[in-house]
């Protein structure tokens, strides 16, 4: 086997080490190694499928004259999905001014974003589950069990918003 | 982790956001890139190596 006289130096094949100078510049990237791909299109017909389920599910509830739980179903799911596509369309607008939260909530974030949205939900998830293991035990000991569970949501929310907005700060 | 991404984007005339856009990503992330606040995954190193023309090792420094 014949080998080459400098090993550093790369053949027609490209197979040795890069010396720097020798890489060609890349072009401007239409993609990204990075970013999230899924199209526009995709991102509405996720946003239809949601409303659709919504209204399935609150038209279960209806269907039994759980009009109260309808409702609330509606209005609450409503409100997501209104936000969501709201922080679509300023993370659309605003192009590199967008914040992080309006490009992760429209699907239009990139590595940084993930990370940050990531490093949330695994510490909302380690207080849900540290949460459930304490709760019982505090309702045993006498706290008000309807307490207990009202205060959870925003428990979780509370904690999701603070470390999402610490998380961004620092990294 | 230590870089000289900072340098080599003012030495090619480009801001922050200009950088992002044509590497696919948002200002804040190369922002945190050059501050030391966030490493970037493979792909993106090795896309910012090949848009300044040079290797990964020559951008990124393991810190001391």
């Amino acid at each position: 086997m014949s080998m080459p006289e400098n090993p550093a130096q790369p053949g027609p094949a490209q197979t040795g080490p890069v010396q720097p100078g020798h890489v060609q510049p890349g072009p401007a990237r239409r993609g990204s190694p990075s970013r999230s791909t899924v199209s526009p299109k995709r991102q509405r017909a996720i946003l239809l499928a949601t409303l659709g389920l919504l209204l399935a599910i609150a038209g279960t509830y209806a269907a039994f004259d759980e009009w109260s739980t309808a409702a609330g179903v509606l209005c609450g799911g409503g409100l997501v999905l209104g936000l969501m596509w709201f922080a679509g369309w300023r993370a659309s607008s605003r192009g590199v001014d967008a914040a992080t939260a309006e490009r992760v909530f429209s699907g239009r974030g990139d590595e940084r974003d993930k990370r940050v949205y990531l490093t949330t939900m695994a510490v909302v998830g380690y207080v849900a589950f540290i949460t459930a293991a304490l709760l019982p035990a505090a309702v045993n000991l006498g706290l008000d069990g309807d307490v207990a569970l009202g205060s959870l949501p925003y428990l979780l929310i509370t904690t999701g918003v603070v470390t999402f907005i610490t998380t961004d700060r620092r990294t | 982790m230590l870089n000289d991404v900072r340098a080599l984007r003012e030495e090619a005339g480009l801001s922050q956001g200009a950088l992002g856009a044509l590497l696919g990503v948002s200002r804040q992330t190369i922002n945190s890139i050059e501050t030391g606040k966030y490493d970037p995954s493979l792909p993106l190193a090795i896309a910012i190596a090949r848009h300044f023309a040079t290797t990964v090792e020559e951008i990124f420094h393991v810190d001391a």
